[in-house]
C-alpha cells in the first residue's frame, strides 16, 4: 500500500547471482517505511556492469562474491569516481577484512548480509544517497570557488600592472619636462633674466615633488605584490645612521635644528639591505626635521635594545610640534595626514610611514612610535643582529 | 673606564623601550664605569630587588646603588613603588630617583612628599641626558666614598 505521503520510489540496482539471497533483498525492500523501492535484479557480472553504466538508477546494492569475479573488481570496472550512482556492497562473511578496499574502491558503503535487516538497508540506501547528493554539492562549490579566485587574481593582476604602468607613464614624461627645465637653467638655448630662474626654480621644485610621489606610488605597488624583495647582508649601521644625517644636514641648518646622535661605540652587524634602511632613515629623519619647529633638537640614538637581547633599536627623537593622541593609532597607515599649518609645502601622497612600516616589517623588525603633544616625537626600529 | 673594587650598579625602571635605549647610552657615555640594569615595570622593579620570579636564585645580582624611576609605568604607578621602596628597611638607603616625561607640579610635589632623592624630568636634547646622568653617577659615587 502506498503510503499518500510518500515521495517517488527510489530505483534499485540489485546485482546478485544468488537467486535467494535477491529474493530476500525483494522482502527487506518491501517491508517499505512509507518509501517505495522499485527494484531492478542484474543477475550477473556483466549484465550489471552494463545496467550500471545507463545510469538509471538512484542506488545500486552489489553483491561481494559475484562468480569468478568479485564486487571489487565490479567497482574498478564500473569507473564509478565518474558516475552519480552511489553502491552500496553487500559483505558474505570473511569479506569485512576487504571492505576498505571495497571503499576505497567507489562503494559509498557496506552491509554485512549477517547483519542486513529492512531497516538498516534502507538507512543506508537513504544517506548513501545523501552522501552522492553532497558530494556534488560539495564539487560544485570548489569548482565555484577556484573560478572566483581565478577572477580575482586576475583582476588584482589587472590593477597592479595598471599602477605599475600608470606610474611609468606618469614618470616619462615629467623625466623629460625635468630635463628641459635643467636645459633652459643652463642657458643653453639663451640668457635667462632673474624672474625667468625664479619661475623655473619653481617648476624644478614640482617636478622634483611629483618625481617623490610616483616613486612612492611604484613602492606601494611592489610592496603590495610582494614584488618589492630585499637584499639582506649583515652591515653596521652606525655609519648608514651617520651618512644620512651628513645628508640632512643642510636641510637642519636651514631651520637652525641641532641634529645630535649617540652611536654606541661595537654595535654589532645587523642583518638589513642597506639602500632600503637608508630609505627608512631619510624618511624619519626627514619628518622629523619637517615637524620639528626653528631652534629645535633632533636626536639619533643607537645601541643594542636594552630589553630585548639580539637586536639594535635606532631611535629618533626630536622636540617638534608631537601628534595628538587620538591620531597615533593610524600614522603608520596609507594616505595619514597631519594637519599641518598651511605654509608648510604640500604634505605628499602621506605613504611614507606606511611604505617605512613595510619595510621594518620585511626585515623582522618592529617600528613604534611614542609622542606628546607640543613636546615632541620618538619613532624608532629594531633591526635584528646578524649571526 | 674606571674600574671599581665593586662596580656601581644603576637600576632603570622605565616601561619605554626608547627611553631604556637612551639612558643606557647615556650612562655608557658618561664613562663612570656604572652596571646599567633595566626593569620593565613597577612590579618587575620589586621582583628584582625581592630577588623573586625571573630573579630568584639568580647568582651575584646586584644591589643597585641608584634607582631611577619613571612614574607612569604599567602593571604597577611608580607612585606606588616608591612608597614601597622608601619604607622597606633594605631598600630605603638606595637613593631613588624619579626620572620622569611629566612637568606636572603636583608629581613633583608628590615625589618629594613620598622620598623621592631628586624630581628629574627627561630631558629635550642627548647632551642634557648626558649631563644629568654624570653628575648622578658623580653623586652616587661620591656617597659612597668611591669617587
Amino acid at each position: 500500500m502506498q503510503n499518500p505521503g510518500a515521495t517517488t520510489p527510489i530505483k534499485v540496482l540489485l546485482v546478485e547471482d544468488d537467486e535467494d539471497d535477491a529474493i530476500i533483498t525483494q522482502a527487506l525492500l518491501d517491508q517499505s517505511s512509507g518509501q517505495r523501492f522499485e527494484l531492478e535484479w542484474a543477475r550477473s557480472f556483466d549484465a550489471g556492469l552494463t545496467r550500471i553504466k545507463e545510469h538509471n538508477h538512484d542506488i545500486g546494492l552489489l553483491d561481494f562474491n559475484l562468480g569468478a569475479k568479485t564486487g571489487i573488481d565490479f567497482l574498478r570496472e564500473a569507473h564509478l569516481d565518474q558516475q552519480q550512482t552511489p553502491i552500496i556492497m553487500l559483505t558474505g562473511q570473511g569479506n569485512e577484512s576487504l571492505v576498505i578496499q571495497a571503499l576505497e574502491s567507489g562503494a559509498i558503503d557496506y552491509i554485512p548480509k549477517r547483519n542486513i535487516s529492512a531497516e538498516n538497508l534502507q538507512r543506508a540506501i537513504f544517506q548513501g544517497m545523501d552522501k552522492i547528493r553532497l558530494q556534488a554539492e560539495l564539487t560544485a562549490y570548489q569548482r565555484q570557488l577556484e573560478n572566483t579566485n581565478k577572477v580575482l587574481k586576475q583582476r588584482t593582476d589587472e590593477i597592479q600592472r595598471f599602477y605599475h604602468l600608470l606610474a611609468h607613464e606618469l614618470k616619462t614624461p615629467l623625466t623629460a619636462a625635468s630635463e628641459f627645465v635643467n636645459i633652459l637653467l643652463e642657458g643653453i638655448p639663451g640668457s635667462l633674466n632673474s624672474e625667468q630662474t625664479d619661475y623655473l626654480h619653481l617648476i624644478q621644485g614640482c617636478c622634483g615633488h611629483l618625481d617623490r610621489n610616483i616613486n612612492d606610488l611604484y613602492e606601494i605597488t611592489r610592496l603590495e605584490t610582494g614584488k618589492l624583495s630585499l637584499t639582506q647582508q649583515p652591515a653596521d649601521v652606525g655609519p648608514l645612521v651617520t651618512d644620512v644625517l651628513n645628508y640632512l644636514a643642510p636641510k637642519a641648518q636651514a631651520k637652525n635644528i641641532t641634529l645630535d646622535t649617540c652611536l654606541a661605540p661595537n654595535l654589532p652587524y645587523v642583518m638589513m639591505d642597506v639602500q632600503r634602511i637608508r630609505q627608512v632613515l631619510l624618511n624619519l629623519v626627514g619628518n622629523a626635521l619637517k615637524f620639528t619647529q626653528k631652534a629645535g633638537t633632533i636626536f639619533v640614538v643607537v645601541g643594542e635594545d636594552p630589553l630585548c637581547p639580539g637586536r639594535v633599536r635606532v631611535a629618533i627623537q626630536d622636540t617638534g610640534i608631537g601628534i595628538p593622541q587620538d591620531q597615533l593609532n593610524g600614522i603608520f597607515e596609507r594616505l595619514y595626514q597631519v594637519e599641518q599649518d598651511p605654509s608648510a609645502t604640500s604634505p605628499g601622497l602621506g605613504l611614507g610611514l606606511f611604505i617605512c612600516r613595510e619595510l621594518i616589517k620585511l626585515h623582522e623588525g618592529t617600528i613604534s612610535l611614542t609622542s606628546t603633544e607640543g613636546q615632541g616625537s620618538t619613532f624608532s626600529f629594531t633591526l635584528r643582529c646578524a649571526g | 673606564m674606571p674600574k671599581h673594587a665593586v662596580t656601581p650598579t644603576v637600576l632603570v625602571a622605565d616601561d619605554s623601550p626608547d627611553d631604556c635605549l637612551i639612558a643606557m647610552r647615556a650612562w655608557e657615555e658618561s664613562h663612570l664605569g656604572f652596571d646599567v640594569r633595566f626593569v620593565h615595570d613597577g612590579k618587575e622593579l620589586l621582583d628584582y630587588l625581592f630577588r623573586r620570579r625571573k630573579y630568584h636564585g639568580i647568582a651575584n645580582l646586584p644591589w643597585p646603588w641608584l634607582i631611577l624611576l619613571d612614574l607612569n609605568m604599567p602593571r604597577k604607578d611608580g607612585r606606588k613603588v616608591l612608597v614601597e621602596l622608601r619604607s622597606h628597611p633594605d631598600w630605603r638607603h638606595i637613593p631613588t630617583v624619579v626620572f620622569s616625561g611629566s612637568t606636572n607640579p603636583q608629581d613633583i610635589q608628590i615625589s618629594e612628599t613620598l622620598g623621592a632623592y631628586d624630581f628629574i624630568t627627561k630631558p629635550q636634547t642627548f647632551k642634557e641626558y648626558q649631563s644629568i646622568i654624570k653628575e648622578l653617577g658623580q653623586m652616587v659615587l661620591t656617597q659612597r666614598g668611591a669617587a
